[in-house]
C-alpha cells in the first residue's frame, strides 16, 4: 500500500499538515500487515511506537487481573499506542487484529520525537492532533460510562 | 468530509468502535464493527467539525454476527 499524502490526509493524526509536510512524514512511517488474530502489542510491553490503522480494524483489550476484556474497535484512521510515547509509560492494552487482514503505519518512537525536533510546526501541530484525539476518547468515554450496557428498551 | 465516528454499541459483547469514514452514518443503517453486525439507533455530533473533520457519536445495537465469507 502506497503511503501518498492523499491517504495521510484522511487521517486526523496528520491533518492540518501541507503535502510536502506529508510526504515527509511518511518517509519514517514503515508499513507492516497484519492477519485476523496477531498481536499488534502487549499490555505491559515498553515501546513509544506509534501506529495507525491504514485499513482494517484492530481491538484494544484490557488482560488486567487475568480478565480479558474488549476496550473498543479501532478502525481506519485511528491512531494507538501514542500514550507511551507521551509519558514513557508502559502498553496500557493489548492491541489484536479482528479483521481477515489490515494495514498499518508505524512510527518508531525516537525517530518521529527526532523529526518533530526537526520540524517543530509539523511536531506542534500533530501533538496538537494527539491531544484533540485524546479529548474525542475522553468524550466518548465519559458519554458511555453514563449508558448501561444492556439492550435498552425501545 | 471525513467523519470520525464514536461507534457505541448498546447491549454488544463488545462496547464500540472509533471508525474514520466518507459517509455520514445514517439511523437504520447497518453497519460491522468487528464481527458484529450493528443498526444504527442515534446520531449525534459530538462537537463542532474542524477543517476536513466531523465528529459524530453514534448509539447502535447488534443484530447478529457477520456471517463468514465462503471460501472462492
Amino acid at each position: 500500500m502506497d503511503i501518498t499524502p492523499s491517504v495521510l490526509h484522511t487521517m486526523d493524526l496528520f491533518t492540518g499538515l501541507s503535502e510536502e509536510q506529508l510526504t515527509a512524514i511518511a518517509r519514517i512511517g514503515r508499513v507492516a500487515g497484519f492477519h485476523r488474530g496477531d498481536i499488534v502489542m502487549r499490555e505491559g510491553e515498553q515501546s513509544t511506537s506509534v501506529y495507525v490503522v491504514l485499513k482494517g480494524q484492530m481491538e484494544v483489550v484490557s488482560e488486567l487481573a487475568e480478565n480479558t476484556t474488549s476496550l473498543v474497535i479501532l478502525g481506519t484512521g485511528q491512531n494507538f499506542g501514542e500514550m507511551a510515547l507521551l509519558d514513557a509509560g508502559p502498553r496500557s492494552a493489548t492491541i489484536r487484529c479482528i479483521s481477515a487482514e489490515a494495514t498499518v503505519l508505524i512510527f518508531d518512537g525516537a525517530a518521529l520525537l527526532h523529526f518533530w525536533e526537526q520540524e517543530p510546526k509539523v511536531g506542534y501541530r500533530m501533538i496538537f492532533n494527539i491531544a484533540r484525539d485524546l479529548a474525542f476518547k475522553l468524550r466518548i468515554r465519559n458519554l458511555t460510562a453514563v449508558v448501561p450496557n444492556e439492550v435498552m428498551d425501545l | 468530509m471525513i467523519y470520525k465516528v464514536s461507534y457505541v454499541i448498546v447491549g454488544g459483547e463488545r462496547r464500540g468502535a472509533v471508525i474514520n469514514q466518507d459517509y455520514a452514518p445514517e439511523v437504520g443503517a447497518q453497519v460491522e464493527l468487528g464481527d458484529q453486525l450493528c443498526e444504527i439507533l442515534e446520531v449525534q455530533e459530538l462537537v463542532p467539525p474542524m477543517g476536513d473533520f466531523a465528529y459524530l457519536h453514534v448509539t447502535c445495537r447488534p443484530l447478529g454476527k457477520v456471517p463468514p465469507v465462503a471460501a472462492p
